[in-house]
């Protein structure tokens, strides 16, 4: 089954799944990148291959860890794992052309592969055409972007909800896509978790999705913590109207939990280095798999790639007049709260 | 309630303080356990105290629903497999590092070397970061002398370089003077010994899945554990305290049948020892197959909230001061076959002791 994707004519991909029918039902890769689904493709700038056993040659490669197998511009994953979810996965051209990757996963491991493989190619391919992918949410009024960028825990879905609630429109709860001052969305859906349920999400989504939320809440107790799902939520169902293609970038607000709200205006340079950090965070399994590419070839532009990141963010976000804020919003905001922020919005 | 002091090399002070240890392993228990005095450090540069504390964790910034953080303090509660833990680290921007850490598990780990997951996990890292500070670098790599020339072998995990230590201890006579972990004084291109007791599960483990095919029953864990435990018991390796650095050897494992020695000029070492240092804080403690280390992302988390730091630029700061060791120094690069042959490897060392050293 193939299916194509292409995200504002700035990268395109496809998806080939030949796994188990089980494996299919499981992932989030269809419901992921649903918003951005094309019929057909000229050049994908990549392809994900998804299959049921992974046989790829290994003479000739070095072993690192263990566990991958690297030659120049291809590593192959033996096995990865994070709690029982497991994958392997062969990427060959990363650093050159014709970006291809080959993985298989055990059942649960399919949930993984959106997150920790296909998003950050995403990230990559769009950084080596200049532009930058941030882990933000980006709201609009009119066509005055702003965007929010923090890491979890942050608020940053239900701002985005009072701020719909107030007119505003929608880019991207968890990723926005900048280029040259200007954001273009990424409706991805949103991810919900028990924390998520506020006043004005209750009032939008289905019992279902309700049901579901409390469902997967009460096996994350059950577990300790151990099982944490999250329930993807096609923003296009929620609020078709307000979706938004593209606008100006107007503010960049770096915002991070604590006491009190304290509202400080700080340099592009100090907000370029929080996002640089934002998106390792937010890239943990991938960081793992440059560190190690990178240990083989350190001359290699996958061993400078978050300098490389760094470099396309200034590119992008300077000298377009962008006003950058640092914000420590209290970790139970309230309304009011919200209307401080906007101010910095208009 | 014991205490433990350690100096590690004039450069460091260390205190410990836990509970009576009943487990199985207390030679592994104790990782620092070489450097242990027995005389009380005055202001020790890092206290430990393991066991049940109560956090001063108030006016905090929050990241990512677990971190808390605030200048020159984190505190988090997290867990890995069976394990969860309560940390709390405080002033190791400057002055004395106190590290509390409160541990659980209804793990095997319990069992054989229970205090060990702290120290390896976030003590050991922290030990590096505080002798960055004062122009010492803690290298993930094994080293070894002969009289006065020391050679560094800079390895992933897997590149056998334990094996390679205690065959050059073994066969040439070479002292060793770490085979994980070892001190480097960029000033003086000095090391300094680092020994840590051996991890045998751990080895035992990655070394059966490589050796058996990926056939890994319980007996050939066991089996591996047992033959090494033997073969990598440092307590019967000659150590050396410290060498003069004389060339670098980075080894890689490979696929292909032959072993192979190649010279490297190679500018990015640097860029090599950092990631090679990085992977290890994303990957340890490996008691059970590759786990995510979180060390790294301790760092991260604290350096999204104060980037300009000296903890948020430890890795960017460590690689500028390691850079000019590559003009120095002869660096070489030895491939090694997954069918390691010893005496090709002496060969080709030997190759390179010569070129070295006359």
């Amino acid at each position: 089954m193939v299916t194509n994707y292409c995200i504002h004519n700035l990268i395109s991909f496809s998806v080939v799944d030949t796994s188990k029918y089980l494996n299919r039902k499981v992932t989030n890769i269809y419901k992921q990148y649903a918003p951005f689904k094309v019929d057909r493709l000229a050049q994908p700038d990549f392809v994900v291959e998804i299959v049921k056993k992974l046989t790829p040659k290994m003479f000739g490669r070095q072993i690192i860890d263990d566990i991958f197998y690297i030659n120049e511009d291809s590593i192959y994953c033996d096995n990865d794992n994070h709690k029982i979810a497991r994958w392997q996965f062969e990427i060959k051209g990363i650093e050159k052309s014709n970006l291809h990757v080959v993985v298989s996963s055990n059942l649960l491991g399919s949930k993984y592969i959106s997150g920790i493989i296909i998003d950050f190619l995403i990230h990559l391919t769009l950084c080596k055409k200049g532009i930058s992918l941030i882990h933000a949410s980006g709201l609009c009024n009119r066509n005055n972007a702003v965007l929010f960028s923090g890491r979890g825990g942050t608020g940053k879905t239900m701002i985005s909800l009072q701020l719909i609630e107030k007119g505003y429109g929608f880019l991207g709860d968890n990723y926005v896509i900048v280029s040259r001052g200007k954001v273009y969305g990424y409706p991805s859906p949103l991810s919900l978790f028990s924390y998520n349920l506020s006043p004005i999400l209750n009032a939008k989504i289905g019992l279902i999705i309700k049901l579901n939320i409390i469902l997967k809440d009460l096996l994350y107790k059950i577990t300790r913590g151990y099982a944490k799902f999250f329930t993807k939520v096609d923003v296009r169902e929620l609020f078709p109207e307000t979706l938004v293609d593209q606008a100006n970038l107007r503010s960049l607000l770096i915002m991070i939990p604590g006491e009190k709200l304290h509202i400080q205006e700080i340099s592009i340079d100090d907000v370029i280095r929080h996002l640089v950090l934002n998106q390792k965070l937010e890239f943990p399994g991938f960081s793992k798999y440059l560190a190690e590419y990178s240990f083989l070839f350190p001359n290699s532009e996958l061993a400078v790639h978050w300098s490389l990141y760094e470099r396309t963010l200034e590119i992008n976000l300077k000298e377009f007049g962008i006003n950058s804020y640092l914000i420590e919003i209290p970790r139970r905001a309230t309304d009011n709260m919200v209307i401080d922020l906007l101010r910095f919005t208009e | 309630m014991i205490i433990k002091q350690y100096n590690i090399h004039e450069l460091l002070t260390l205190k410990l303080i836990c509970n009576k240890y009943r487990g199985f392993m207390a030679g592994v228990n104790f990782p620092f356990s070489y450097f242990e005095v027995d005389y009380c450090c005055e202001n020790p540069d890092i206290t430990i105290a393991l066991g049940p504390f109560n956090p001063s964790n108030e006016n905090c910034f929050f990241v990512d629903h677990k971190y808390l953080i605030k200048p020159n303090y984190f505190y988090c509660r997290d867990y890995e497999r069976r394990t969860s833990w309560e940390l709390e680290i405080k002033g190791f921007e400057n002055g004395i590092t106190e590290i509390f850490f409160d541990y659980k598990s209804i793990g095997l780990e319990t069992y054989l070397a229970k205090d060990l997951i702290p120290q390896e996990q976030i003590v050991k890292f922290l030990v590096g970061y505080k002798l960055s500070l004062c122009g010492y670098y803690l290298l993930h790599s094994a080293a070894v002398a002969c009289g006065n020339n020391g050679f560094l072998l800079m390895g992933r995990g897997g590149s056998n370089k334990t094996k390679l230590t205690i065959d050059l201890v073994n066969d040439k006579s070479f002292k060793c003077l770490g085979d994980d972990w070892v001190i480097l004084d960029i000033n003086n291109t000095k090391i300094f010994s680092y020994p840590v007791p051996i991890q045998p599960l751990g080895f035992a483990y990655n070394t059966t899945r490589i050796a058996t095919e990926k056939s890994r029953s319980i007996w050939d864990m066991l089996s591996y554990s047992v033959f090494s435990s033997i073969n990598k018991n440092l307590n019967n390796v000659p150590i050396q305290d410290q060498a003069n650095l004389r060339a670098i050897l980075v080894i890689t494992k490979s696929t292909s049948s032959k072993l192979k020695i190649s010279k490297i000029v190679d500018e990015k070492l640097s860029t090599r020892m950092v990631v090679n240092n990085q992977l290890e804080a994303m990957m340890s403690p490996r008691i059970f197959g590759n786990n995510y280390g979180r060390y790294y992302l301790y760092l991260l988390a604290y350096a999204f909230v104060f980037p300009n730091s000296k903890l948020a630029t430890y890795w960017q700061n460590m690689e500028q001061n390691l850079c000019p060791l590559s003009i120095k120094l002869p660096i070489f690069n030895i491939s090694i076959p997954t069918n390691y042959d010893k005496s090709q490897f002496i060969k080709a060392f030997e190759q390179i002791e010569n070129e070295v050293c006359l």
